[in-house]
């Protein structure tokens, strides 16, 4: 179940200071329209990766939003910069990637560059609201490694958010098995509870 | 490897803010996308203006064009739904698909890409019924097929359960 669906979420970005980075004006404006209605009062606009770096530099951000893409090719190495050249609190800030379009020789490059993170767009306000609360309840670890430093990619027993389907095989095979109605295991059932706790304490 | 347990600042600032219903936010976020609804169309009639009507057949310009239409329509994915056009950001996500495909192959072939601006032309004509709008919606789906780069099986699925 959606995060947003819950009826008690409480979602209010009063004191939260954001930073939208895309250099596409329209872009911009959609994702600060949608911020201010989440309540939003501390947004920094940035169009060019040059400001982004400053702004990291000089002010905290609880959340970044980022579209890599519309950068070009440097506008992936930003995210990086930020893990690997930043101090705390910035360098462990939750980076959300709202990507138009990724070419295919950029995917894997995406994938790598730490993001928390990434939707494509359109965008609607209930998805952002949703991967929001995702993100603000997230427990992973930042892992440091020659070739990725960034939020642990490994989920462990943490649950996705709506929508987003579970690549680990136990999960394919436990949908598998209760869509055919069938005896759910312990571990269904550990997943399915799992869940259910993820969702509803907000 | 390092592994570092950092605070998560984002759930501490939201804790921190007044209480706000989710819902309240969403219905407040969709009335402030509203009031930009009108910038959105005229964005979208600015974009679809970049599109050459006609190409020659220098390769080295239809690889510009290429790229350039690429650009453009990464640029309007998004902006099409704001703008009540929904139907354009899928155009826009095709034409992007397409496009990355003929770049990646070398291929310097403007034909995919001119039914697809031809398509979105016809999206902008507020005479086109929705059922209409599928159905060239449809008709991309075979040039998508035959020229959108195959992505490879494992990126695929990541990029689904990330996205």
């Amino acid at each position: 179940m959606s995060l947003a669906k819950v009826p008690k979420a409480l979602l209010n970005l009063q004191k939260t200071s954001v930073l939208v980075a895309d250099a596409d004006n329209m872009g911009q404006n959609i994702i600060v329209q949608i911020l201010i209605g989440f309540g939003a009062r501390n947004i920094v606009r940035c169009d060019e990766l040059e400001e982004v770096k400053r702004q990291l530099g000089v002010a905290n951000f609880e959340l970044v939003i980022i579209d890599p893409s519309s950068f070009g090719p440097e506008g992936y190495d930003v995210i990086s910069w930020m893990r690997r050249s930043l101090g705390p609190p910035n360098r462990h800030a939750p980076v959300l990637v709202a990507t138009g379009h990724t070419a295919q020789n950029r995917i894997g490059q995406l994938r790598d560059v730490g993001a928390n993170f990434i939707v494509s767009k359109p965008m609607s306000p209930a998805i952002l609201l949703d991967r929001i609360l995702w993100m603000s309840r997230e427990k992973r670890p930042y892992i440091e490694t020659d070739n990725y430093v960034g939020p642990d990619r490994r989920w462990h027993d943490a649950t996705l958010p709506d929508g987003v389907p579970g690549r680990r095989q136990k999960d394919r095979e436990a949908a598998a098995r209760i869509a055919a109605g069938g005896a759910m295991s312990q571990a269904d059932i550990d997943l399915v509870m799992n869940a259910a706790q993820t969702t509803v304490a907000i | 490897m390092k592994i570092t347990y950092a605070k998560n600042t984002l759930g501490e600032a939201l804790a921190a803010a007044p209480a706000q219903m989710a819902k309240t936010a969403l219905v407040r976020a969709e009335d402030m996308l509203a009031k930009i609804t009108d910038d959105c169309i005229a964005r979208i009639d600015v974009l679809l203006a970049e599109f050459p009507r006609s190409v020659g057949r220098d390769t080295a310009e239809i690889t510009r064009h290429i790229y350039e239409a690429y650009e453009t329509s990464r640029k309007m994915i998004g902006i099409g739904t704001i703008a009540g056009l929904p139907e354009m950001d899928t155009v826009a996500t095709s034409l992007c698909d397409v496009a990355d495909g003929l770049m990646i192959r070398g291929l310097t072939d403007w034909e995919p890409l001119r039914v697809h601006v031809d398509v979105m032309d016809l999206m902008r004509r507020a005479d086109l019924p929705p059922a209409g709008k599928q159905q060239l919606i449809a008709s991309l789906g075979s040039v998508r097929e035959r020229f959108a780069y195959p992505p490879a099986a494992d990126t695929a699925s990541q990029m689904a359960s990330a996205s």
